[in-house]
Parts: C-alpha cells; sequence; structure tokens
C-alpha cells in the first residue's frame, strides 16, 4: 500500500536525474582511472586503520580498568569524596546555563528528516562496517551489526516515509541531541566498566556496573537540564527578551567566579571581619565615590572635573608605595578609573544615574570577591590546590583566556597607537612572547619567577602556570586584536571623529567591537589553543588531566598496580581533549554562521 | 586639547591599573587560592614559619614508587611521605599537617632555595657538590640505596645475576635525565670502557614502558626503585617479570637518599636530624606507634628522648613530647619501612645497608642524651 | 553685530598636546624599567642569600652527560652540548615543515577532491589531529612506536627501510669528501640556469615561438652537476686559500672583534639617521618631522650606542674553565671564525677523495647508504649500525607529532586559500582554453599562495616553536639539552638566556623571511 503512494508519487515527479547507489558510486569514487585507484587505495587505508583501532582497543590484555579505577582522580584529583556534591552543583550550573542559553537564544532549529534520516543511515553504515572488519567473534559482530542495521532502518524509514511525505514533518535538532543524551544516560545503568581486584597476589579484572555515584547525578542532570529549559522557555514567553539575554549574559560571566571561588572552594566566611572591616569599607567608599563621581561628572566639561580624576589617580598610584590592604588599591585604582571615565559615559540625567549605580555595584564587587577570596578554602585537600585533574585543566585554560583579554587589548592598542614608546613596549612585549615557545614560559615561571619575588610572596603552581599562560596568550590575542584593528577602514574613524567623539568613546563604542567582531573566528581558535596548550603544565609536574594520565597512574602501586597502561590512559586523555575542542569549535561554527561574522 | 588630555589620562590609568592589579592579584590568590601561607621565614626562621602556618609544605616527588606516590584518592603515600609527616608530627603534634608538594627533579632545588618548601623528600641523593655548592644542606641518610642495571633476560640471554657493567658493551641502557643516575652510568661505561647507547627520558615511568617493550635492553635507577618496578609488574601479572635481572650485586654507586633543607638554619636542620634520628633510635629498641606509651620510660635514653625526662627537645623549640608524637604517630624506622617498601612492593630490609647498625647495617643513630 | 577676534594665547606648558604625550610615555616606561629593575634586584638579593652565583663557566666546562643523538654524542663542552641541541632542533624544524607542507597541501587539496572518499578521509583526519593536544599525540606516537617489534638476531643484515621499537632506519644520501666544491659549482649551475631560462624567454617574446625556457635551464643545472661531480678536484686551489685566511684570522689580536662590530653598529646607525633626513628633504627644505621621526632617530642612535657598548662589555668578558684556560668572548669568536675557515680549507682539499665509508658504494660526493642491522658490543645486541639514516624512536614521535599536527593547519590554510580564488577565475581560464593542470598550476595556484603565506609562515613558526616539546620525550634538542645542563650546573638564569636568544633569533629569522618573500608576493596596490 505504502509502496503504491510512493509510486504514484514518483510518477507524478519532474524528471530526476538517474540515482541509485551504482550511479553515486561512478560519480563519487570512480569518476576515471586516477580517481579509482585513489578510491580503493583509500578503502583498503581506512580498513586497516579500523581494523587495527578495534583491535587494540579491544585487547583484554588492555587494561582500561586503569581509567575507570581512577576516573575520580583524572577529574577532580583528592577533591574530598564528601563534598563531591559541589563539583556536581557546579556541573549543574553549567548544564542548567546552557539549558537557559539554548531556550533564550533559540539555537537549534529544525532539521529535515531527510538529513536527519541520512546521518542515522551513516551512523548505521559505520557500524555495521566496523563490524565487517572488525577481529571481533561472531556475536560480538552480530551485536555492532544488529545496532547499525537499527539506525539504519531508522535512518531509512525517516529519509523514505516521511522525507518524501509532501508537507514534510521537521523533527527539532535540540530532542536529537536530548535524546542522545538520554541514551548515554541510560548507558550509564547498562553498561558494565572493567575493575581491578585482588585475588591472592595477582591482579584480575573484573566487568562491574558503574558505581551509583556517577550514574546517579548524572541522570539528575539530565532531567535537570530539561526542566532548567522547559522553565526557561515558559518563563521567557511573555518577557522582553532583550533584558532576559542581558541577564543570562551577566550569569554566564558570573558563573565562573561563582563556581570556582565560591561552591568549589567553600571559603570560611569571617563574619566579624566582614562586619568590622569590609561592610564600613564598602560604605565609606560608595558614599565617597558618589559625591566625587557626582562633582565630576558636573564638571565634566571643566578643568576641574581633570584636577580631581588627575589626584584621584595620584593617590591610587602612591597607594602601591605605601603598605596597605589591597582592597583599599583595587578601590582607589577603580574610582580614578570612573572618575577619568565620567565624561566618556557619564553627562547628566540618567546617564549620571547609571554611571552611579554602575559605582556603586562595582565597589559592592570588588568588595565582595577579595572578602570571599581572602577566606580560607573550607575544602581540605591533600596537596597544593584544591583544583586537580580534568577540574583543573578546564579552570586554567578559562582563566589564561579571561585574563589575557585585557592585555591582548592593551597591547593590540599601544602597537597601532601612534605614541612611539608605547608603540615599542608593546611591540616587544608581542615579538619577545610570541618568539620563545610556551614550554619555556612555563619552565622561566617556575624556575626563575618565584626567585624574583619580594620576601613574603610565593606563588602556587596553578598560580605559575597562569601567569605564564596568560602573558603567552595575551601576545596572541594582541596579535588577532590588532589584525581587526587594521581591517577597519579610514571612514569609521573620520566619522566618528565628525561626530565629535573623544578617542576613547571611538575605540571603545566605534573600532574595538568591530575589531573583535571581525576576528571572532581567530579569537574562538586562540581559545581552543589554549585549551589543548594547558596539557603543558604536565611538564612542570602539575597534576592536570594529562598529567595524572601520563604518570600518576603508571606509577600507582597501591592497592592496585597499573604497570604499562600508559596508552589506554593515554588514549583516553586523547578523547577527552578532542571531544571538548571538538565540541567548542563545532559550537562556535554555528554562532558564527549565526552571527554572520567572519565574512569580510 | 581636553580630550585629549583625558584620553592621555585614562591611557595611564588603564596602564597602571593593569600593573597594579597584577601585582595585587597574585598577593591575593596567594593566601586565598591555597589558604597556605608561604613557606618564608619570619625572621629566617623556618621553625617559626612552620608553626605560624599550622603546616609543613614537604617537598615530594609524587610520582616514585614506594616513596612518594599518589593514590586514587589523591594522597601522598610512601617512604618519603612519611618522613614529611614525621618532621610535621614533631613540629606541629599533628602529622596530617602536611602539604605536599610535587616537584619534577629539575625544580627541586630551586623550591628549596625561593622557600617554596620548608624541606625536600624526594629520593634525593646526597652528593658532594649538591651539599657544597648550591645553597642547601642534607640532613641524615634514610634509605642507603644503590644504583643498579635491570636487564630481561628474554631479550638479553648474556645477562645473569651475576654480570657487570663491563658485560653490558652495546647496550642501550634507559634512564631518567636529570639525576646522578645518568652521570654514573655515563662514568660507569667510561671507565669499564664499553660503548652504550644512553637513552633518557623525562619520567622513569616512560623508561620502564621501554623496558618492557624492548626498546630498551636495561634500565638503571637506584636499586629500590628496579625491586619496586619488578614486584609490581609481579603483581600485576606481567609475563616474564619473575625472570627481570638485577645486577651487579654490588650496586655500581653509593645514592645515600635523605631529606634536604636550607642553609643556613641551624635550628631547622637540627630539628628535622633529630626527628629522623629518633625514629632510628626507636627502632633500634624495639619502640614501635603500638608500645610507645608503654615503652617510652624503660630506659633514661628513651625517657629522654620521648620527653618523659628532662627537656632535651626544647632546645630546638620543640615541645617535649615531640618525638614521643612522631612514634605514636607515624611509627619508627622499621615500621615506615615495612609499611611503605616491604609490605606492597617486597623489598626486603634484612641484608641491606638499611639494618641497624648491630645487624650488620648502616643505620646509626647518636645517642640521646 | 561685533566680531569678536580671539587671541590665541600661548598654549601653558601642562596643556602642551606633545608635552604631555611624552610625559605619560616617558613615565610609562619608567614605570616598565622600575618594574624589571625591581625584579631583577629581587631576584639577585635572593640568589645571593642561597649562595648561587651564575657565570658562564659551565659553556666551557664538560658536561659528563652523553646525549642520545646528534652530531656529538659525547661533547666535551657545554656549548658544544647547546649545539648538538640547536642542531637537533633545526633537524626536526626543517624535516617537519617539509613534511607537513607536503602532508598537509594533499590533504587541503583532498578536502576539496570530487572522491568522496578521500574527501572525507581528509576531513576526518583535520578534524582529528587539530583537536587533540600536540603534546598527547607525542606521547602517543612515542607509546605506540616502542611497540613495534623489537631487534633479534636473525634481523642481521642490510636493509632499504627497516621499522622496530629502537627506531626507523632507511638509505639515504650521504654527503661525501668533495661535497662542498660540487655544491658551489652546482650553485654556480643554479646562476647560469637562470640567465640561461632569462635569455630563452627573451627569445620567446622576441620571436614568438616557443622558447621552452624550462627545459634550456634544467639542462644548464643537469650540465653543471655532472661536469662538477668530476671536475670538483679542480677546485682544490682554493684549500690553501681558505688555509691562509685561516692563520690570518687566528694571528689577528681578538680585540679587533668588538670593534668591527662596535664601529660597524655606530656607523650603521649614523648612516640610518642621514639616510632618514635626507627621505625627509623636500624642495622647501626640510619636511615636517613628528614625534614619531624624532623618536626613531633617537632610537637609531641609542641603540647604535648600546651594541656597540655590549660588543665591547660582552666581548673583553672572560670564560674561565674548570681547566684554567681563561678565553675572552672575543677570543672565543675569533677561534670559532678560525675553525669555519680551517673547516672549509679541509672540505676543499682533495684529499677526501677517497673517504671511503666500510660497507658502502661510494665515490664521488655523494653517497648513497643503506642501513645495516648489526649486533652490537660483546654481548651482541643486535641494534642499527653507524651507516643509513637511523631515526630515534623520540624523533619519530616528536617528527610525526608536529608532522601531522601541523598538517592538519595547513590543510585548513590550503583549502581555504584555493577557495578564496575567485571562480570568474577558473571561467576566464576555461575560456582561454586552459586545460585543467594549466588551470592549476597557472591561475589557481600562484593566487591562492599568495593568500595562504603569511598563515604559513605563521604554522611554520609554530611547528618551529613546537619541537621544543621535544622535553616530554627526551628527545636531545635544546630546551631538553638545556635543562639537563641546567640540572647539573644549578645555572638556572644563563641557560634561560641561551634558550631565549636561541628562540627570538630563529623565529624573527622565520618571520623576516616570510615578510620579503610577502611582500615579494603581493600586489602592488595602488
Amino acid at each position: 500500500m505504502a509502496e503504491m503512494t510512493t509510486s504514484q508519487e514518483v510518477e507524478f515527479a519532474p524528471e530526476l536525474p538517474p540515482h541509485g547507489p551504482v550511479v553515486w558510486l561512478r560519480e563519487n569514487l570512480f569518476q576515471n582511472v586516477m580517481s579509482g585507484v585513489m578510491s580503493v587505495i583509500s578503502v583498503l587505508v581506512v580498513v586497516v586503520a579500523v581494523r587495527g583501532l578495534l583491535a587494540w582497543m579491544f585487547n583484554p590484555r588492555r587494561r582500561w580498568d586503569a581509567v575507570t579505577f581512577n576516573m575520580k582522580l583524572m577529574m577532580v584529583m583528592a577533591y574530598p569524596a564528601d563534598q563531591l556534591w559541589r563539583v556536581w552543583l557546579s556541573v549543574f550550573v553549567v548544564i542548567a546555563l546552557v539549558s537557559a542559553s539554548l531556550a533564550v537564544w533559540k539555537v537549534g532549529g529544525k532539521a529535515e528528516p531527510r538529513h536527519v534520516g541520512r546521518t542515522f543511515m551513516t551512523i548505521g553504515g559505520t557500524l555495521v562496517f566496523i563490524a565487517l572488519v572488525s577481529p571481533f567473534s561472531t556475536s560480538g559482530k552480530g551485536l555492532w551489526a544488529g545496532a547499525g542495521a537499527l539506525f539504519f532502518i531508522v535512518g531509512w524509514t525517516l529519509r523514505t516515509r516521511l522525507g518524501e511525505r509532501a508537507k514534510k514533518p521537521l523533527i527539532p535538532v535540540l530532542g536529537l541531541v536530548t535524546v542522545a543524551f538520554g541514551l548515554i544516560v541510560v548507558a550509564l545503568w547498562t553498561v558494565k566498566v572493567p575493575w581491578p581486584l585482588k585475588e591472592g597476589d595477582f591482579q584480575i579484572i573484573v566487568f562491574e556496573p558503574i558505581a551509583m555515584s556517577t550514574r546517579i547525578p548524572w541522570t539528575m542532570l539530565f532531567f535537570g537540564g530539561i526542566v532548567a529549559y522547559l522553565a526557561v522557555k515558559v518563563f521567557a514567553k511573555s518577557r522582553d527578551g532583550r533584558r532576559i539575554r542581558a541577564s543570562l549574559t551577566g550569569l554566564w560571566v558570573l558563573s565562573f567566579p561563582t563556581v570556582v571561588f565560591i561552591l568549589l572552594r567553600n571559603p570560611q566566611v569571617d563574619v566579624n571581619r566582614g562586619v568590622t572591616w569590609y561592610l564600613p569599607t564598602f560604605i565609606g567608599f560608595s558614599v565617597v565615590g558618589w559625591f566625587v563621581l557626582t562633582a565630576v561628572s558636573k564638571n565634566a566639561k571643566n578643568e576641574l572635573g581633570r584636577v580631581i580624576a588627575g589626584v584621584l589617580l595620584i593617590a591610587a598610584v602612591t597607594s602601591f608605595v605605601f603598605p596597605m590592604e589591597f582592597l583599599i588599591r583595587f578601590l582607589l585604582m577603580a574610582l580614578a578609573a570612573f572618575a577619568f571615565l565620567t565624561p566618556t559615559f557619564g553627562g547628566v540625567g540618567p546617564n549620571q544615574r547609571k554611571l552611579l549605580y554602575a559605582w556603586v555595584f562595582s565597589a559592592g564587587t570588588i568588595v565582595l570577591s577579595v572578602w570571599l577570596t581572602l577566606n580560607a578554602s573550607g575544602i581540605d585537600v591533600p596537596g597544593e590546590s584544591y583544583l586537580g585533574g580534568l577540574m583543573l585543566t578546564i579552570v586554567l585554560a578559562v582563566l589564561a583566556v579571561v585574563l589575557s583579554i585585557p592585555i591582548g587589548i592593551l597591547m593590540a592598542l599601544g602597537r597601532t597607537s601612534t605614541m612611539p614608546i608605547f608603540r615599542l613596549l608593546s611591540t616587544v612585549y608581542i615579538e619577545l612572547v610570541r618568539g620563545v615557545p610556551l614550554i619555556t614560559w612555563l619552565l622561566i615561571a617556575f624556575i626563575m619567577l618565584p626567585v624574583a619575588m619580594p620576601d613574603g610572596v610565593t606563588l602556587s603552581g596553578v598560580m605559575k602556570a597562569v601567569g605564564a599562560m596568560t602573558f603567552f596568550n595575551g601576545a596572541y590575542l594582541a596579535e588577532n586584536i590588532r589584525g581587526g584593528l587594521q581591517s577597519i577602514s579610514v571612514g569609521q574613524k573620520e566619522a566618528s571623529r565628525a561626530l565629535g567623539m573623544s578617542t576613547i568613546q571611538e575605540t571603545v563604542f566605534i573600532t574595538l567591537p568591530q575589531a573583535i567582531r571581525a576576528v571572532l573566528p581567530a579569537l574562538v581558535g586562540q581559545v581552543i589553543a589554549t585549551f589543548k596548550d594547558t596539557s603543558l603544565v604536565t611538564i612542570v609536574s602539575l597534576f592536570d588531566f594529562l598529567h595524572i594520565a601520563r604518570v600518576v597512574i603508571p606509577s600507582q602501586s597501591n592497592p592496585f598496580v597499573f604497570k604499562g597502561s600508559i596508552t589506554v590512559t593515554l588514549v583516553f586523555a586523547a578523547f577527552v581533549y578532542w571531544l571538548f575542542t571538538f565540541a567548542f569549535s563545532r559550537m562556535s561554527l554555528r554562532i558564527e554562521k549565526k552571527l554572520g561574522v567572519g565574512e569580510r | 586639547m581636553r580630550k585629549r588630555l583625558a584620553v592621555l589620562f585614562a591611557v595611564l590609568a588603564l596602564v597602571a591599573a593593569a600593573c597594579g592589579s597584577g601585582e595585587a592579584e597574585e598577593e591575593t590568590t596567594t593566601t586565598a587560592d591555597d589558604a597556605v601561607a608561604p613557606a618564608q621565614d619570619t625572621g629566617g626562621s623556618t621553625l617559626a614559619a612552620v608553626q605560624a602556618r599550622g603546616q609543613l609544605i614537604c617537598g615530594v616527588s609524587g610520582t616514585a614508587v614506594g616513596f612518594s606516590e599518589t593514590d586514587a584518592q589523591g594522597n601522598t603515600t610512601g617512604f618519603d611521605a612519611d618522613f614529611c609527616r614525621a618532621i610535621a608530627a614533631a613540629v606541629l603534634g599533628d602529622a596530617n599537617a602536611v602539604l605536599f608538594k610535587s616537584l619534577t627533579s629539575a625544580e627541586r632545588f630551586e623550591a628549596l632555595k625561593n622557600n617554596a618548601i620548608d624541606v625536600l623528600v624526594r629520593n634525593t641523593t646526597w652528593t658532594q657538590s649538591r651539599d657544597t655548592d648550591i645553597g642547601m644542606q642534607f640532613v641524615a641518610t634514610t634509605y642507603y640505596d644503590g644504583q643498579q642495571l635491570m636487564a630481561n633476560p628474554a631479550n638479553l640471554p648474556a645477562i645473569n645475576a651475576g654480570s657487570t657493567l663491563a658485560d653490558i658493551d652495546g647496550a642501550t641502557v634507559c634512564t631518567n635525565a636529570g639525576t646522578t643516575t645518568e652521570k654514573n652510568i655515563t662514568e660507569g661505561a667510561l671507565v669499564n670502557n664499553v660503548s652504550i647507547t644512553l637513552e633518557t627520558v623525562e619520567i622513569f615511568p616512560e623508561a620502564m614502558e621501554k623496558f618492557r617493550a624492548g626498546s630498551c635492553d636495561i634500565v638503571t635507577t637506584d636499586g629500590s626503585g628496579l625491586f619496586g618496578e619488578r614486584s609490581a609488574a609481579i603483581q600485576a601479572g606481567e609475563e616474564g617479570a619473575e625472570s627481570w635481572v638485577i645486577f651487579p650485586a654490588s650496586p655500581i654507586s653509593k645514592e645515600p637518599l635523605g631529606p634536604v633543607v636550607r642553609q643556613g638554619d641551624d635550628q631547622w636542620f637540627d630539628i628535622v636530624q633529630w626527628t629522623v634520628f629518633a625514629t632510628f633510635i626507636a627502632d633500634e629498641h624495639g619502640v614501635t606507634s603500638a608500645n610507645v606509651n608503654d615503652m617510652m620510660n624503660s630506659t633514661p635514653e628513651l625517657s629522654r628522648l620521648f620527653g618523659g625526662e628532662g627537656e632535651l627537645q626544647t632546645s630546638m623549640g620543640l615541645s617535649a613530647d615531640a618525638f614521643l608524637q612522631v612514634i605514636a604517630q607515624v611509627g619508627n624506622y622499621g615500621e615506615i619501612f615495612e609499611r611503605n617498601l616491604t609490605g606492597p612492593l617486597n623489598l626486603q630490609r634484612e641484608g641491606s645497608f638499611n639494618m641497624q647498625w648491630f645487624d650488620g647495617g648502616l643505620i646509626y643513630a647518636p645517642p640521646a642524651r | 553685530m561685533t566680531v569678536e577676534v580671539r587671541q590665541h594665547a600661548k598654549t601653558p606648558l601642562w596643556r602642551n598636546v606633545t608635552v604631555l604625550k611624552w610625559t605619560a610615555q616617558i613615565f610609562i616606561l619608567m614605570v616598565v624599567g622600575g618594574l624589571f629593575l625591581v625584579l631583577a634586584s629581587t631576584a639577585l638579593r635572593n640568589f645571593e642569600r642561597a649562595d648561587v652565583s651564575f657565570g658562564w663557566g659551565w659553556l666551557s666546562d664538560p658536561p659528563g652527560v652523553q646525549i642520545r643523538e646528534g652530531i656529538d654524542l659525547h661533547p666535551d663542552s657545554g656549548a658544544r652540548a647547546l649545539l648538538v641541541g640547536i642542531v637537533n632542533t633545526f633537524r626536526i624544524a626543517i624535516s617537519g615543515i617539509v613534511a607537513a607542507t607536503i602532508l598537509g597541501t594533499l590533504l587541503g587539496i583532498g578536502r576539496l577532491s570530487s572522491n568522496w572518499i578521500v574527501k572525507k578521509i581528509s576531513t576526518v583526519y583535520v578534524e582529528t589531529f587539530r583537536n587533540v593536544p600536540l603534546l598527547v599525540l607525542i606521547f602517543f606516537w612515542s607509546a605506540l612506536a616502542i611497540t613495534l617489534p623489537g631487534l633479534t638476531e636473525e634481523d642481521v643484515g642490510t636493509y632499504f627501510f627497516k621499522a622496530s621499537n629502537r627506531g626507523f632506519a632507511f638509505a639515504w644520501i650521504f654527503p661525501n669528501g668533495g661535497f662542498w666544491p660540487w655544491l658551489l659549482i652546482v650553485a654556480v649551475g643554479l646562476f647560469a640556469a637562470r640567465y640561461v631560462a632569462r635569455r630563452r624567454r627573451k627569445y620567446q617574446d622576441d620571436t614568438g615561438r616557443p622558447g621552452h625556457s624550462g627545459r634550456y635551464s634544467l639542462a644548464t643545472l643537469i650540465l653543471f652537476s655532472t661536469v662538477g661531480w668530476f671536475a670538483w678536484p679542480l677546485l682544490g686551489f682554493m684549500q690553501p686559500v681558505f688555509g691562509a685566511i685561516e692563520s690570518l684570522v687566528d694571528s689577528m689580536p681578538a680585540v679587533i672583534i668588538p670593534t668591527v662590530i662596535g664601529l660597524g653598529a655606530i656607523a650603521a646607525s649614523v648612516a640610518w639617521i642621514r639616510n632618514f633626513f635626507e627621505s625627509r628633504r623636500t624642495p622647501a627644505g626640510f619636511g615636517k618631522i613628528t614625534d614619531d621621526d624624532w623618536f626613531r632617530v633617537i632610537f637609531a642612535g641609542v641603540s647604535g650606542i648600546a651594541v656597540a657598548y655590549l660588543a665591547f662589555t660582552i666581548g673583553g668578558f672572560t670564560l674561565e674553565a674548570t681547566t684554567g684556560e681563561v678565553l675572552s668572548v672575543a677570543e672565543l669568536l675569533r677561534t670559532g671564525m678560525g675553525n669555519f675557515f680551517g673547516g672549509l680549507a679541509t672540505s676543499f682539499s682533495t684529499q677526501n677523495a677517497n673517504q671511503v665509508i666500510e660497507g658502502v658504494r661510494s665515490g664521488g660526493p655523494l653517497v648513497f647508504e643503506r642501513p645495516i642491522v648489526e649486533l652490537r658490543g660483546s654481548i651482541g645486541v643486535p641494534n642499527y649500525g653507524t651507516s643509513g639514516m637511523v631515526l630515534t624512536i623520540p624523533f619519530f614521535a616528536i617528527w610525526i607529532g608536529v608532522t601531522l599536527y601541523a598538517a592538519s593547519f595547513i590543510a585548513e590554510i590550503v583549502r581555504g586559500g584555493v577557495l578564496a580564488v575567485p571562480l570568474g577565475q577558473t571561467e576566464a581560464a576555461k575560456a582561454v582554453g586552459l586545460k585543467r593542470g594549466q588551470l592549476l598550476r597557472m591561475i589557481i595556484l600562484p593566487q591562492a599562495f599568495r593568500i595562504i603565506l603569511p598563515p604559513m609562515g605563521n604554522q611554520y613558526l609554530n611547528l618551529a616553536k613546537n619541537t621544543s616539546l621535544g622535553l616530554a620525550v627526551a628527545y636531545a634538542d635544546i630546551v631538553a639539552i638545556g635543562t639537563t645542563l641546567l640540572n647539573q650546573t644549578g645555572q638556572s638564569l644563563p641557560v634561560v638566556v641561551v634558550w631565549m636568544s636561541f628562540f627570538i633569533t630563529v623565529s624573527l629569522s622565520i618571520s623576516a623571511i616570510v615578510n620579503y618573500y610577502n611582500r615579494k608576493m603581493q600586489l602592488v596596490e595602488r
């Protein structure tokens, strides 16, 4: 019956060029002799490579139990087990934010069943191919081939039954992603993983289900993500989209410090000191700043405003000469910056009020963050830092990227500036840093930097690594941003001048946004490179993800020995790195397309 | 004009802010991120700094089988790690008040010199140049080791337990870079007039990996490390690991391993040294963590050592019962040895130089009086 | 209505833009300089407190270590060991750049291929390799390579190619006695070929008949190479010339070197300043000289004097070896120059013609060698012999790592470059009747090349710097050897200085070369 309708449809359809597997083969693999030879060679290479890889992976001699047994070590290092809920909560924060963003920005869209079907068929075909060339036992082959066939049939159905209907039902991409995520969660409950066991003097490998402490949180995260998505969707329906997007962006910005400095650190807050010192400081600076900024913005066009700002700046700079609380120095610095930016962002009326609110908010943020970071960590771990494993890798990457952005922008502006000494200094910095490999900078930071620190200051390994990576990354960012700055036509500058903008206004409102937008793809590439570069800290013996995989696990002897497992752990590490960078590059590609950037 | 002026100042402000905040960040995060005050001497006294901090910062390897390794929970365990704990027990009364800092062999001395650590217990060989040259001081020998070589007879049938350095002509030898072993084997080959290919790797597990694969004919490092690796391989059920030959019978070098402190702080030197000696003396008299409270007054010497009589320890700035805490919380030398080396790795103390002096070994502490 | 005439008052000093601009700049310069001074003085004080003194004696001291591979396995001085490391770094960097360019170009074109499976394989390759950290790749290849089968006694023999867990050995061409004179003749041949090509092209332009310039110039080059192969001993007369230069250099006082360098630097800066002013001279007198120009002039002058000063201070700086030998840097330089000419003299000597490496077909300036597997030493360990090209496992790991990694980026650059050539160019070329090969060779690639050159240069730079990861698999490059020397001697600061100067020199050279070609290739716009 169904076939009949199909054939009927075909009858009325316009004349299609001939298609079918043979035609496809001729057109895509055997256009000419050369192409045919290359195809045959390529197929042989693929068969050998896949077969070799599978044979290696599923060899019973591979110690995959080294990975499963040390999974917690690889992820969070020595983070105490009874506090692990903090880590899970952090992951939840990220997943909830991702879900909320997906709901608000309406990323994803819908896909035609034809395309989805093709993807399914590709997956199914790959699985069947693997089953055919694999060195598995017959039952193993059957399992893989069966799974492949299932995928293939689903894909085929989607393609022919739904895809060729007159009114094609569209499949939401997010739904597919959810299903994939769900399948992984189901796998957590069903799959058994290798686990080491002592039998007399020897170790054996048994297969055990994944621990409850892993699968329950993931299941909860899965449903939590769905709930967050739906909730935000309902919430956002009747509200101003711009405001929601802005607050979500704010949450993203806040999430990192919240997770790293509050959630994961669990600071032991000293309330007494907060009331006697931090609160009065905050109030004092807010009030004083309020009056100063009001005065400055009233006199924005006068000499007096400049003089006040100048005096503030001098006070802020000299505060670094005298011993005093860092908080005061920070606040003075921030106030001076605000005073100088008043002519640019302030003025009178609502603008002035906005500036004053912004000042109070900034002062509050500074006081609060200094207060929280100066409290001792409540997480007691045996080691230098509460960060380790994959957690450390991610934090290193994020910190290096975030901290290097201001350096990159400043140095790019310096290098394109008309003032020769600024230009010379930034050029020297950029060329010097880029000329020397990161590993050398890391060695310098670990061997030389501590010696150059004054008495009373020691840098932890994480800080040294972050410092070196920020220093290094800043130079690369600067070069990228400089490319963007140079791509902006002179007309833009002239136009902003004609509107009476100051140099700062021109830079902040006209040049920089366009420059950064123009080089966004390059900046994303730099972020990915930084993430990969974090692996270098293993050479200076920081316990990051790679270090644990490469050094720590192969040198364990208690309670289990994982000698000769180094290749296994390395492959696992490579896979995790690949997963992160690949996902990130795909995501950035999508955003780039949506924003239409990078098309100059 | 005014605009330019403002711009000028703003740039100034920005740059100054950048410089300032950079500096500030370092300092704030020092105390914040790690909740550890620097290992800085308050007026040159490491003891005062440690007591003020409430924690001992101990430099270890973190990846040396049996000596200091990282377990699946992230804790540092091992022979060296236990001596760190012993020092913490003596100084702070709490064996767990230790912060282990994993160091590569390249940065260990710099870390000590830079005050980044209080004491270095990272199977470091006591040599003349290290003791005299670069601003540090060896305290005592906790483990008498010696460099040996290991070969797999399956690949190298000519080697047996009686072989010497003269018998390795033509072999490829693996060891880790930047250690005394590298220099020893180079010199040893020169002296014996044999030609070897020396392959250095960054970390010892990699050398073992190459040895397993047959890419290296021979690996060489301290004998303890070789015995540890072999017994771990046997436990892991590796084929042929029982037949790996460790030779020559008398090591090719003397490798006395022990803690290192910074030069110039005699009080701290004394504390670390006598903590080590206390574990020796307790071992000598059979005082263990189980019976120390019963035996602490059994002889006058023990009584003095454990603070039952006199105030010997207070002259070092420690509490009188400091060494009682060491033995009670960590154990004596024999216990530390048994727990970390004999138990898991089957590394025998009997017959080695690490026996007490009256049993033919070299473990000998001056009397406590 | 009155017109108010504004009097321009003289701008007060504190509101003069020029003054303020320079005050700010000098202030920042002082802040940065001050920061450096503070850090340096703290470091010096801390070193003093720890009884550490830095010097350069370790450069001439024997390092007491054996190196796994390189031009000298038992270096007799620290400087020599560093040289081995530098050569090893270059070996990886150059061979890696060549291999990555070839592989990357193939992959980039493969991604645009009409062959489905080739396209897919190229895509999977690129997506896999550029998303995994290079360090992981290097470790992985190293771990994989040592699982190759080992060498046994049955393997003894001669091979064209042999892979084992001792490394990879293959037949290769090596320079022999007479190589350098022959190369000189070939270089002359290159110039001759260029001349011939130009003549033939002119002929084509003049007459309209095909000039076959490529064939003619190739023939010229082959002629020169062939003749040079047999005729190189004729250049033997240069041996005494170089020998004379060597003895001349050895006999000159060492102080000449810093003097020449210093005077040269000052002369160069004076010349630059004079040229600069010349270039600003207009018929109406001097053109406007901006802040920037003044800065350039001052900078040029100051750097000339600084270089001269440094040449003298460093030149007079003495190095003391533990052997008691005291040499100044200038003397070392003189010895080095002398050795260089001495080496040239030796390589031009006709006595080297009979240099025959055992077991190898020889004769002529180049020899073709095949690797052998032999039983080494008294216990007979099967291993590669000294002939042929033998790549160790660390070399292989780092080489394949950087090559595969860089190739994935180069593939993307090539693909982007080809795609960036406007479609109209292809269509126009087809309309003119060019064949597919000609289209690619004459239209697409030259234009794509211009686009891909700058990012390609960056990739080469990255590759060169990435070779420093050899440290992780203990490949004896400059960083690894530096680390070893640092461990053995404790001289951290000097070693760091050596590293930085080496890498900055290399990267500046590469970017200079790329910039030169870039300028040459760029279309002249407007």
